[in-house]
């Protein structure tokens, strides 16, 4: 049934190519044969419904006219019409109405009614795949017309559609007609075959294989004849059904000597047979027995077994559920033994002896009293006693003598137990044939009880029936609900009945019943089949049903019906039918008269059962509807209440009767054989339609299933609705703007080196500063990379500068903008700096840097140029234009002469904002201050270069205008002076500017810069990736002429360059010019890295977090070290691993939810399983003792 | 003013619940550092065993943190002290006979000089745990000395030129680079090892988390020495000339070595290249010093110029001035710079992370020419070795006070010596994690394209050959009798575990995705919507 849901596609094509084949097998005794798969055939042998079998159809034509036919000369292979035939158009689509499918719907829908009656039967999709493969054909009904035709086309070969589909539904016609034995239809019918030249009504596959092959007569049967193997079709004559093989016929053939030999044997055949012949005619035949049903193949009885067992070990799986959870969520499982987990009382000896009478309960302290008042308290004062009593009463000799005796007895009991013990253990080969013995007696036993009673129904429905049946049996096997042994109901039983609420009670009840029923189906099985005359067998068995049957509703129905039939005069007591005996004990008069009373009697009874069973349905209404119909389940006990009533009731009438009523008791009995059980809905419907429905019935049942079911299939195709297609939501991408900051506010600008530097040197020497301090601190702003020629131009080296620096750069602008100190400041840049200054220029970059922090002392030299795209506003001693290097400010002597002199008269010309502690810093400067001084007198010699301070400032001083700067610097040095002379090792060393001007000198050649830049350019190129570049020799493979770079080329080398540009500036060192950060790929230290996040993680950065945590001793707490790095399972060393218990205390609080339980699992670091056993509450004492 | 008071109520309440919360602000410190970055977002896992495992992991994290912050509270009882200076005071004035009459007996004893003439300079080392001292004296003199008890444990007399001494993993083995090869010696001072791979050694170190000996010398190579195992892991060539200035990080294991044309170059074992190289001076390099956190470089130049780096970014911090190029330079477990040269020692106090303006300790040779110093590690004491013998300074506020037993133990027992030095090889890290960032390690590190290709192109030709020796055997073995044994059922199962025409098949699921893929779009694309009038359907794509 899901099948064709899943791919409508498909099961509509093959449902197209069903019905085109079913077309054919329309044709009445040829159906199918030719398309039908084996399973099919297989089927149908199996129904009764053998009009419709194809093989009926085989002719007895003898072997000559076959080969006649073979070897004939054909004149003519066309089909020829006769001569009176009237074509007349029929539309295909109107070929067949919707009438014409109700009334021919079993032609149409054939395999839907089976599935249907399977369905109906409760039984799942699988089992109906099982029963019958063209479950697909289910969509027929939906499309016929134009596909069917076509089909039709197809087989029919030459013959006209319309043509055929008249075949068809003239076919059809015959069958209907059949079955009334019309003579019209029988004429019509030869006429036909007359016409078609098919022998005995060949049809159109017949037909078609005539046309097709000319020995198609010769293939016919699956088997070959025999006498095992007989043509149903010969015995058509006697049975009901035509072409069906009865008893009847079988012992019609009997003469009077034999039949009364066969005796009892026959009768029973005879009896089967009437219940055959019943079953297929008027009524269901009470004192017939039915035939065994054929048991259910192995297959589909397995089948229900295993669905059962599925079930049950579903429910018994689930209740492990939360443990499990626990279990595989627990980080830690600690396995101990679970010795000291099981308390140790397990004898109720020691449960007395633990047993403290308590103060509260008034009894057991009055008790205990009592018991101590006379000594008795303990069983040892007691034995004690008894034994001073015994011992007082003997002699000596007589109480050793008793001691003895006591002694031998005790050992004796001993070494019995022991004997039993080890018997008991002991399985011998005999004690196992004994079992299989017993095992095969009992199941020959169960093969004779089921080869009685049964009898034939809807063929569907009973084996509907049957599988259910097969599935409560194996349901009840697994759960042996009916025994009333689970220890719940033990206990409840040994609880007493007095305790037992209602609800137990009922449960209770409801298993003895299972149990009492399951005897009765035994025993009254035996009865029925044993002798149906006794009385005694049939009324215990009645008697048995007291207990009620599971069944709901149509209990009471069924009750309320046999007493209807009593009171008709009908039923089992009818004495004056021909269910009369004619011979025997019954048949003797005072029985006859006794049987008469007991069926008055019975009518009374009856009455009486009517009445309650109306007051009780009455009231059954009213609490229904009291109850809304939610509460389903207590309604149903209180039918089951009734029932059971109800079923009492039965019983009665069965018992005063002396025979079961057989609508109640009965049905589950009649349709299953030893199988069935339960006797389910579907099985009491079969019966009824049995009882009820003839031939003509179960064609009309088939006409409503059909149209059900296609109404049905409308409906859910018209439900199927197009799927319409989610919205997809564009996805707005928002383009980031990147607004870049103007430079010129903070443009930190150091000027290239000076010459004149070298003039410092002289200052330096000359105020003898020989501080010998080894370092001083170059107090520049940004970090000065000595290393890094500083062009005119290198901003990139200014902005890195200006990055690193900053800071440092306010601490100097600050220090600059100090009045006091700015010239000593400044001096002492100058002293340091004049020894690096020479020649060589090698220290531009140190010089510039440290006359930037000179800043506005105006001792640093400006840049020449500085780029800007728009003009931001004057700067004093630049002029904005546009020239050489763009547009930009330039460097103008004469206009940073006058801003120079503008900014020098201020004394803290630049020093507007900075911070106190900082002058305060600045005035610890020591070395420095003394250098300052000693070439402060040169200062205004030298020859004055300008350098530009740090951006903030903005304000550039110049060495022109800083002569006031001077005077009052010179006065703050003067100041100084007393402190600094403290500082003697601050001093220059004695040969250091000797020796620094030296080693100036001696490095002047070396480029190391140059080199490095060649070096790295080297690796760089070295380590670029290696796209490969499309290349032509010149000359080779083009015309001299034609050198020229093509296109494509050219795009390719600087698709090329691109790449290797990008694959530079993706580089770590890309904005690093003194650093070469090799790239390479480190093979070896690859095993220590991830390609990508290892599985469960679907993120890097998830997993790498994860890792954040070191795992190791140093750094973690002891506790938390042991939590991170506990092994998964925890074991003492020779405990044994237990099997997981079931505890149903662990398993409750496992499963608790709620945020607090929760919290407190999660919080658990260790999980004991102590004996296989989840300890509920245990795992934060297990800490202590692991480790 | 009735304006005015609302907001300022509501500024006190901020700041009263504020000051609540607010918790020393070095703990908060502490506790951040403890905390590692943020933690996992559970909430974008979807996976809800792995969400599971995590929490419960984030869990134990916080919990450890949390006492780890608390535990770190108890564990650093002693603060570091420094000299402070009142009114004009500067500490650079302080001379260190001042500074040893004012410090106690136990300090004071630590300040001394030890006159060895004759077979100077001498060249020194401390053990991680500062407790003894290895001397190296330049015409053949080694020594190993319990130097605070003033116990002479060893004393040998080589007879040739020793260049640099090392010691290995603790003071039971030391190594000296003498005048051709490189020698090991025991305790007892006796030699063990001559190491005759390499010759000509200028300077050692030693790599104690890797057990790794380097050396450079004349031939400009680099050797990397497994002392546990006594393989040498790699040599590399510098291609720079004669090197002997050579530190390592302590951070990242990385080697440093200061080159004569001004470079510095950092080295791994797994590179054959030098993993950085850069160039920091002028002149040539005269000496290299890392701070412990190895956050910090200082260089010194024969230009005379000093320059702190920041080694995480590599890029300079400061530039400092000497007025003659500073020979030799070490940093103090708490960051301390001493610089030195000729007869002069300077120390520098916070000159690594800010510029400093002044130095800190001023130190002057009584006699003799400087020839290296160490500070001691968890003592306030800088080690010289000059030409004249070995002298002592105290530099309070140099070493960690605080000492973890799991790092170095300055008052290990013999037992826990032995005890740390198995656990010390059973911590052992492999030469290979040697990388420049080490927190890489265990993380996802994509690799570049070619060398995934060419990895996926071995596994395949692995794969492919494993497969076909397999089925040689399988077919060598080929016998009708037996055919379903056990055993033969599992070979036979074993051999499917590659199946040569699963790429085969998966890549043309692929490809056949992909395709569906496109053509289902194509077909969105060309459809043509049901309300479009019938004149403009012309212009839709079919």
């Amino acid at each position: 049934m899901a099948r064709p849901r899943s791919n409508n596609k498909v099961s509509k094509q093959r449902a197209g190519a069903g019905s085109g084949k079913r077309k054919l097998g329309d044709a009445p005794h040829a159906g199918g044969a030719g398309s039908r798969p084996a399973k099919q055939s297989r089927r149908e042998s199996r129904s009764k419904r053998v009009a419709q079998d194809v093989y009926e159809a085989e002719d007895s034509d003898p072997d000559e006219v076959k080969h006649s036919e073979r070897f004939d000369k054909v004149d003519n292979y066309e089909y020829e019409l006769p001569s009176d035939f009237e074509d007349e158009e029929i539309d295909e689509e109107l070929a067949f109405t919707e009438e014409d499918k109700k009334k021919f719907g079993a032609w149409f829908g054939k395999e839907v009614s089976s599935d249907e009656g399977e369905e109906g039967a409760g039984i799942g999709d699988d089992d109906g795949e099982d029963w019958d493969d063209d479950d697909e054909g289910e969509g027929a009904d939906d499309d016929d017309g134009a596909g069917e035709a076509d089909d039709d086309d197809l087989l029919l070969g030459d013959d006209d559609d319309a043509d055929g589909d008249i075949d068809g539904l003239e076919d059809e016609d015959d069958e209907g007609g059949d079955s009334d034995g019309d003579e019209d239809d029988e004429r019509h019918r030869a006429m036909l075959e007359d016409i078609l030249g098919a022998a005995d009504g060949g049809g159109g596959g017949a037909r078609k294989r005539a046309c097709r092959d000319p020995n198609a007569a010769v293939v016919s049967e699956a088997y070959p004849e025999s006498e095992y193997n007989l043509n149903p079709g010969a015995a058509s004559a006697g049975g009901a059904v035509a072409g069906t093989l009865s008893i009847a016929d079988l012992l019609q053939g009997l003469t009077g000597e034999e039949r009364r030999k066969l005796g009892a044997a026959r009768r029973l055949l005879e009896k089967v047979a009437g219940a055959g012949g019943a079953g297929a005619g008027a009524d269901g035949g009470k004192g017939a027995i039915r035939p065994v049903a054929v048991p259910l193949p192995s297959v589909v009885a397995e089948r229900q077994e295993r669905k059962a067992g599925y079930e049950a070990a579903a429910e018994d799986v689930t209740k492990w559920q939360s443990i499990v959870k626990a279990n595989r969520e627990a980080p830690t499982l600690r396995l101990v033994s679970g010795r000291n987990e099981v308390s140790r009382v397990s004898t109720t000896a020691a449960l007395v002896a633990q047993h403290v009478p308590s103060a509260d309960n008034a009894l057991e302290a009055e008790v205990a009293a009592l018991l101590e008042a006379a000594g008795a308290d303990s069983t040892k004062t007691i034995e004690e006693a008894e034994e001073q009593l015994a011992l007082k009463a003997l002699s000596l000799e007589e109480a050793k003598e008793r001691r003895e005796r006591l002694a031998k007895m005790r050992s004796l009991l001993f070494y019995h137990e022991l004997k039993a013990r080890r018997l008991k253990a002991i399985k011998s080969k005999e004690y196992h044939r004994h079992l299989a013995r017993a095992a095969k007696r009992k199941a020959t036993k169960l093969a004779a009880l089921g080869a009685e009673g049964g009898g034939e129904g809807d063929v569907d429905a009973e084996r509907a029936a049957a599988i259910e049946a097969e599935y409560q049996r194996a349901k009840e096997r697994l759960t042996q609900r009916h025994r009333n042994s689970s220890r719940w109901a033990r206990r409840a039983l040994k609880r007493g009945q007095l305790q037992v609420d209602a609800g137990t009670k009922a449960a209770l009840a409801e298993q003895l019943q299972l149990g009492q029923q399951l005897k009765r189906k035994i025993e009254g099985k035996k009865g029925s089949g044993d002798s149906d005359d006794d009385d005694s067998d049939a009324s215990t068995s009645a008697s048995d049903d007291e207990g009620g049957e599971g069944n709901g509703a149509d209990k009471p129905n069924r009750v309320r019906s046999a007493a209807l039939e009593l009171l008709a005069g009908g039923g089992p007591l009818d004495l004056d039918g021909e269910n009369a005996p004619k011979k025997g004990l019954l048949a003797l008069p005072f029985m006859k008269r006794a049987m008469e009373r007991r069926k008055l009697q019975a009518q009374q009874e009856a009455e009486q059962l009517l009445k309650e069973l109306d007051e009780q349905e009455h009231l059954r209404q009213q609490e229904d509807e009291e109850e809304d119909g939610g509460g389903g389940g207590d309604a149903a006990r209180q039918a089951a209440d009734g029932k059971g009533e109800a079923g009492g009731g039965a019983g009665l009438l069965a018992a005063l009767v002396g025979y079961g009523v057989p609508g109640a008791a009965g049905t589950a009995v009649a349709v299953g054989g030893r199988r069935k059980f339960g006797g389910g809905g579907a099985a009491a419907a079969a019966a009824a339609a049995a009882a009820n429905g003839g031939d003509d019935d179960d064609v009309s049942d088939l006409d409503s299933d059909d149209a059900e079911d296609a109404e049905a299939k409308a409906e859910r195709l018209g439900r199927r609705t197009k799927e319409s297609a989610a919205a997809v939501a564009a996805a707005a991408s928002q383009a980031a703007g990147r607004g870049k900051k103007g430079r010129k506010g903070a443009v930190a600008v150091t000027a290239p080196p000076t010459a004149a530097d070298e003039a410092d040197l002289d200052a330096a020497i000359a105020a003898g500063a020989a501080g010998r301090g080894l370092l001083v601190a170059s107090s520049d702003a940004g970090v000065d990379l000595g290393v890094v020629r500083q062009d005119g131009g290198a901003d990139d080296a200014d902005a890195e500068r200006r990055k690193s620096g900053h800071a440092a750069s306010t601490r100097a602008g600050g220090k600059a903008g100090k009045g006091k100190d700015i010239l000593g400041e400044v001096a002492a840049q100058q002293a340091s700096l004049a020894a690096g200054g020479g020649r060589a220029a090698l220290f531009e970059g140190a010089a510039g840097a440290a006359a930037a922090a000179g800043g506005a002392a105006g001792v640093g030299a400006p840049p020449k140029f500085i780029a800007a795209k728009t003009f931001g506003g004057a700067r004093s001693g630049y002029v904005f234009k546009k020239g050489a290097q763009g547009l930009g400010y330039y460097w103008d002597a004469k206009a940073a002469a006058a801003a120079g002199q503008l900014a020098g008269a201020g004394p803290g010309a630049g020093g507007a904002g900075k911070d106190k502690s900082q002058q305060q810093q600045q005035r610890k400067d020591d070395g420095v201050k003394i250098a300052g001084t000693t070439t402060q007198k040169q200062q205004p010699q030298q020859q004055q270069q300008s350098k530009k301070g740090k951006q903030q400032q903005q304000a550039e001083a110049v060495a022109n205008g800083a002569a006031a700067a001077t005077a009052a610097a010179a006065a703050a040095g003067a100041g100084d002076d007393d402190e600094e002379e403290d500082a003697p090792m601050m001093r220059p060393a004695d040969t250091g500017a000797g020796q620094r001007d030296l080693i100036r000198q001696a490095f002047a050649g070396d480029d190391v810069e140059a080199e490095f830049a060649e070096e790295k350019a080297a690796a760089v190129a070295a380590e670029l990736p290696n796209v490969e570049e499309p290349s032509a020799l010149p000359g080779w493979g083009a015309w001299a002429a034609q050198q020229r770079n093509p296109r494509w080329m050219q795009a390719a080398k600087d698709k090329a360059a691109k790449i290797r540009a990008d694959a530079a500036a993706g580089r770590k060192d890309a904005n690093l010019k003194y650093v070469v950060v090799s790239e390479k790929w480190d093979k070896k230290a690859a095993k220590y890295t991830a390609p990508t996040a290892p599985f469960p993680f679907t993120n890097q950065e998830t997993y790498e977090r994860s890792l954040r945590q070191p795992l190791g001793r140093d750094f973690n707490p002891d506790a938390a070290f042991r939590d991170l790095t506990r092994p998964a399972v925890l074991k003492q060393s020779g405990v044994t691993i237990a099997p997981l218990r079931y505890s149903e205390p662990a398993a409750k609080q496992l499963g608790k939810r709620g945020r607090k339980a929760e919290a407190e699992r999660e919080g658990r670091r260790v999980m004991t399983v102590a004996g296989g056993m989840v300890r509920a509450g245990g795992g934060g004492g297990g800490k202590k003792k692991q480790q | 003013m009735a304006e005015d008071e609302p907001p300022r109520q509501a500024g006190e309440g901020k700041t009263s619940k504020k000051r609540k919360k607010v918790r020393d602000p070095e703990a908060e410190e502490t506790a951040k550092r403890l905390k590692r970055g943020p933690a996992v977002d559970l909430k974008s896992i979807t996976d809800k065993k792995l969400k599971g495992k995590l929490k419960r992991t984030e869990a134990v994290f916080a919990s450890s943190q949390k006492k780890a912050a608390q535990i770190n509270e108890w564990l650093l009882p002693a603060s570091a002290g420094t000299l402070e200076a009142e009114g004009i005071e500067r500490t650079w004035n302080f001379k260190q006979e001042a500074i040893v009459q004012a410090v106690d007996v136990s300090a004071a004893a630590k300040a001394f000089d030890l006159s060895l003439p004759e077979l100077g300079p001498y060249n020194l080392t401390f053990t991680r745990n500062g407790r003894y001292m290895l001397l190296g004296g330049r015409l053949g003199h080694l020594a190993l000395m319990d130097w605070q008890r003033s116990h002479l444990v060893c004393e040998v007399q080589v007879k040739e030129a020793v260049r640099d001494v090392a010691f290995l993993h603790n003071e039971t083995f030391f190594a000296a680079a003498q005048k051709k090869y490189v020698y090991i010696y025991d305790k007892r001072g006796l030699e063990v090892h001559c190491l005759r791979d390499y010759t000509d050694v200028h300077a050692l170190d030693f790599l104690p988390h890797h057990f790794l000996l380097t050396s450079i010398g004349e031939h400009g190579v680099l050797r990397y020495q497994d002392t546990s195992t006594g393989h040498i892991v790699a040599q590399h060539k510098t291609k720079l000339g004669p090197c002997d200035v050579m530190r390592h990080n302590p951070h990242n294991g990385v080697t440093l070595l200061g080159h004569s044309r001004g470079c510095v170059t950092m080295w791994t074992p797994n590179l054959t290249t030098a993993a950085v190289k850069m160039l920091c001076h002028k002149g040539p390099v005269k000496a290299l010093a890392l701070d412990p956190s190895g956050t910090y470089l200082a260089t010194a130049g024969v230009d005379s110029q000093i320059k702190v780096w920041d080694v995480r970014m590599l890029r300079p911090l400061h530039a400092y001035y000497s007025h003659a190029p500073v020979t030799h330079m070490d940093i103090s477990q708490r960051g301390l710079l001493a610089v030195g040269y000729g007869r002069k020692v300077q120390v520098w106090q916070d000159a690594l992370r800010s510029k400093a303006q002044s130095p800190y300790l001023t130190h002057h040779l009584p006699e003799g020419v400087l020839e290296t110093f160490r500070f001691c590690p968890f003592e306030d004491v800088l080690g010289i070795g000059h030409s004249a013998g070995i002298s002592t300074m105290l530099v309070p506020g140099a070493g960690e006070p605080n000492f973890d037993t799991f790092v170095a133990n300055p008052f290990q027992t013999v037992k826990q010596r032995q005890q740390q030095e198995v656990v010390a090889l059973l911590d052992k890290l492999q030469p290979d994690t040697i990388v420049l960032d080490p927190d890489t390690i265990g993380r996802v590190r994509k690799e570049p394209a070619d060398v995934a290709r060419e990895r996926r192109s071995e596994e395949t030709a692995a794969n492919a050959a494993r497969l076909a020796a397999m089925r040689r055997e399988a077919e060598a073995k080929a016998k009708m009798k037996g055919k379903n044994k056990p055993s033969r059922r599992h070979r036979k199962k074993q051999s499917n575990i590659i199946e040569d025409r699963k790429p085969t098949i998966k890549e043309r699921q692929k490809e056949e995705a992909t395709r569906k893929k496109e053509a289902a779009q194509k077909k969105a694309e060309t459809a043509i919507p049901e309300d479009a009038p019938r004149a403009v359907r012309r212009f839709y794509k079919q």
